[in-house]
């Protein structure tokens, strides 16, 4: 495959490879910003981006993890990214699997009949880092080693953080459960 | 290995990063095991239910058309009316948008809807009452569904087969009602869910799949729908579908 072609990036593969991805692209982009406008901005800022860095792609190596992570930079480096990295502050940088330890509750047991929109109140809640590495996994189904690529982690944090979003998405919905018990 | 040690792979079985051996290990723990069973259905609902409350945002055809154009190749001189030309490909760019997008949502439901079985199968097998209507009696499961299904169908004589008829229950697969024929092969269970033929359910069509390695089966005979699911091995799986659909087929 020829990424670039006399010495400029090869468009029609490049669309061919990347628009597949546009839809997911867009998903995350909206969970990431809250806001569809800037969302389409991060889109077609990283749509433009990868079109330019095509001919150092290297062939062999994931193209989906390397347009989530073009993605991801960009937004990081974007005013809402900015403010969103510094006001966040995870808990000790978390290194090796670290172990869901949960008690399944009858509340966890019943979420196949939670209200959607509930989950996705508490996905936004999500801190960005437990957010990211979620979505990834459950939305876009990426393996542990494709996150790690996609967001230049060890996939013991991606572990590590998806075990506390997972956490915490259960403790977030039972507390939900438990409010609308008592009304 | 220990229960505990189990419940700390949960996630990794559920996101299927466990190695294979482990996994089939992990599988066969689940089988006896029914906190960990319980504990691996609620994470897999709870998997399932942030995927589709996760793929919340749809870009509008008009923002796809307009970053196409940015990335597509830089545009040739052309002699045909621009107009013409722009039109055309933004009623092409639209209709392949339509189509990739209710490509990807019927797939998206396919998978759900296998996985909601999967899910059916094992949490049934871990319940301390499989079936509803213990019998290993043909004519004795098939009446205990009338008047709970709006729907009947017909049950294969076992009688010299290897298989063995446990028992029935009704269950419900996306809020519609459908039997639960539950058999077995030598110490292999067999879950058949048997409904009526409409979406999402359909969309399984006539076909054999891997689901969390089961062998997953499914037929459309005489209106109802037909899907099979066992750890059995997909051949002996063949020789009940075979039964099965000789006596509907009757």
């Amino acid at each position: 495959m020829n990424f670039l072609v006399r010495d400029r990036p090869n468009h029609e593969l490049f669309e061919q490879m990347a628009m597949p991805l546009f839809d997911s692209l867009y998903n995350f982009a909206c969970w990431l910003t809250s806001d569809r406008t800037e969302a389409e901005d991060l889109v077609q800022e990283t749509m433009v981006k990868a079109l330019r860095g095509f001919g150092s792609f290297e062939q062999g190596t994931n193209f989906r993890a390397w347009m989530f992570r073009i993605l991801r930079n960009t937004f990081l480096t974007s005013r809402t990214g900015l403010k969103v990295s510094s006001t966040v502050a995870l808990e000790d940088e978390e290194e090796g699997p670290a172990v869901a330890v949960t008690n399944e509750t009858p509340e966890s047991i019943l979420l196949g009949a939670l209200d959607e929109k509930a989950l996705q109140s508490a996905i936004e809640q999500l801190p960005i880092a437990y957010r990211e590495v979620i979505l990834l996994c459950e939305v876009e189904e990426m393996s542990y080693r494709e996150i790690a690529e996609a967001l230049s982690i060890p996939i013991g944090t991606v572990m590590s953080r998806l075990s506390r979003a997972r956490t915490s998405l259960r403790e977030t919905l039972s507390s939900q459960n438990r409010k609308v018990a008592l009304r | 290995m220990a229960c505990s040690e189990w419940q700390s792979k949960i996630d990794l079985y559920v996101d299927s990063e466990l190695p294979a051996d482990d996994a089939a290990a992990f599988g066969e723990h689940l089988r006896g095991c029914a906190e960990c069973s319980a504990s691996a259905l609620s994470r897999t609902r709870m998997k399932r239910a942030v995927m589709s409350a996760g793929r919340a945002y749809h870009p509008s055809p008009e923002f796809r058309a307009k970053v196409r154009q940015q990335i597509g190749p830089p545009a040739r001189k052309s002699s045909r009316i621009p107009w013409l030309s722009l039109g055309l490909a933004t009623a092409a760019l639209v209709i392949v948008g339509l189509i990739s997008v209710q490509f990807a949502l019927s797939r998206a439901q396919t998978r759900q809807v296998a996985s909601e079985i999967a899910d059916l199968h094992v949490s049934n097998l871990a319940s301390s009452t499989p079936v509803d209507v213990v019998s290993t009696d043909r004519h004795t499961v098939k009446p205990w569904f009338q008047g709970k299904l709006p729907f009947t169908f017909d049950l294969p004589e076992l009688a010299g087969t290897d298989f063995t008829l446990v028992g029935g229950r009704l269950v419900f697969i996306e809020r519609e009602p459908a039997a639960l024929l539950l058999f077995k092969y030598r110490s292999h269970f067999i879950s058949v869910f048997v409904l009526p033929d409409s979406a999402p359910v359909s969309r399984l069509g006539d076909s054999l799949r891997k689901q969390a390695s089961f062998n997953l089966q499914s037929w459309q005979q005489a209106g109802l729908r037909y899907v099979m699911i066992t750890d059995a091995e997909a051949v002996h799986a063949q020789r009940l579908a075979n039964l099965l659909q000789t006596t509907a087929g009757r």
